[in-house]
């Protein structure tokens, strides 16, 4: 991979902010988004060459950024959901009730209420709830017509928000 | 409540939810502002284009070397076992019949006929069987034309000189050494 220039760079980095709110809703949290966010540029810069429409850049690399957040997805879902050390650790300390601020309680919540929606659901809902996309621009990364992107998106709301006020009760 | 696009009315989400997101990305979008994304970007490609040519080497070069070097291997077998067919070393054909000392059970094998003609032993399974057939087929053509046709039972010998027969005198002696003294005659 060759290094590319401060015009390059500087053109597809202004849409940084898009590709980490994206990442944002598939990782776990901040630090993990900021790794894929990395991750998609370092992509995006391998297959600069498939780039045929520069205008296209931000739904190019957004595109890049869901296939790259959808492959961690499947890798973490290889790994063990809880390393050794990070049990052990829980274990030894465990977080009192007021470690968890309670809005951070209430974000772990939704964070787990978004992972349970189905595959499809679930990359709609992020791309347009974090991602803060039109219609349009979802259609066009999903390759589907705004209508199915739409109906997509009506089921994912409901099931997230039946799930997150389930898990409240 | 619901939004309305295009005349379709889609769900919305309560406003709780929203707020946590909202949120959750303010924060996350504020740490990640703070950090420069270009010089963090930049060590990554550096690191990754060094990391690329040996990447390459052991994802590509190194199974390509390794599937050639296969292919050729198995190229050059296959023409060696074309030309030289396989003989059963003294030592496999003493252990064989150590273990299995039925293969050489040659009375029901016919030789074949001075014509050349090949017999049913020539399909028939047995690893000594085929090897003493064919040896004894090669002898019987250098030695001369026989009766024309004519299909003789295989002389009744014993072990040693059914090895020597294949495999002349030379390494058959010390193979035969260990197990001259447990086979009985063929």
């Amino acid at each position: 991979m060759t290094v590319p220039g401060d015009e390059l760079l500087g053109r597809l980095a202004a849409y940084r902010e898009d590709v980490f709110r994206l990442c944002l809703g598939f990782a776990r949290n901040a630090a993990e988004a900021e790794d894929l966010c990395h991750d998609v540029f370092l992509k995006a810069f391998a297959r600069v060459p498939g780039l045929r429409e520069p205008a296209g850049a931000r739904i190019w690399l957004l595109r890049i950024a869901r296939t790259t957040c959808l492959d961690h997805l499947r890798r973490l879902r290889l790994l063990p959901t809880v390393r050794v050390e990070e049990a052990a650790r829980a274990m030894a300390d465990p977080p009192g009730p007021e470690a968890l601020s309670e809005a951070s309680e209430e974000r772990v919540r939704l964070k787990a209420a978004i992972r349970a929606l189905p595959r499809k659901q679930r990359e709609v809902l992020v791309l347009r709830e974090y991602g803060g996309l039109s219609y349009d621009d979802l259609a066009r990364i999903l390759r589907l017509r705004p209508g199915t992107v739409m109906s997509r998106l009506n089921r994912a709301r409901k099931a997230v928000t039946a799930a997150f006020k389930g898990e409240r009760r | 409540m619901r939004e309305k696009q295009n005349g379709t009315r889609v769900a919305e989400l309560p406003d709780a939810i929203r707020q946590i997101i909202r949120r959750e990305v303010e924060d996350g979008l504020a740490d990640f502002g703070a950090k420069d994304f270009e010089a963090d970007l930049r060590a990554k490609l550096r690191r990754a284009s060094e990391a690329a040519p040996r990447r390459f080497f052991f994802l590509k070069t190194a199974p390509a070397i390794g599937l050639t070097l296969a292919v050729v291997g198995i190229g050059a077998a296959i023409l060696w076992l074309v030309k030289e067919p396989p003989r059963t070393g003294p030592n496999v054909l003493a252990l064989t019949l150590e273990i299995a000392p039925g293969l050489a059970n040659l009375e029901e094998y016919p030789l074949p006929s001075a014509g050349g003609e090949i017999g049913p032993a020539s399909m028939a399974p047995g690893l000594v069987g085929r090897a003493l057939f064919s040896a004894a087929g090669a002898a019987a053509s250098v030695s001369g034309p026989g009766t024309e046709g004519a299909i003789k039972p295989l002389p009744r010998t014993t072990l040693e000189q059914k090895m020597r027969l294949l495999y002349g005198d030379r390494t058959i002696e010390r193979a035969l050494e260990p197990f001259r003294d447990k086979f009985k005659e063929v």
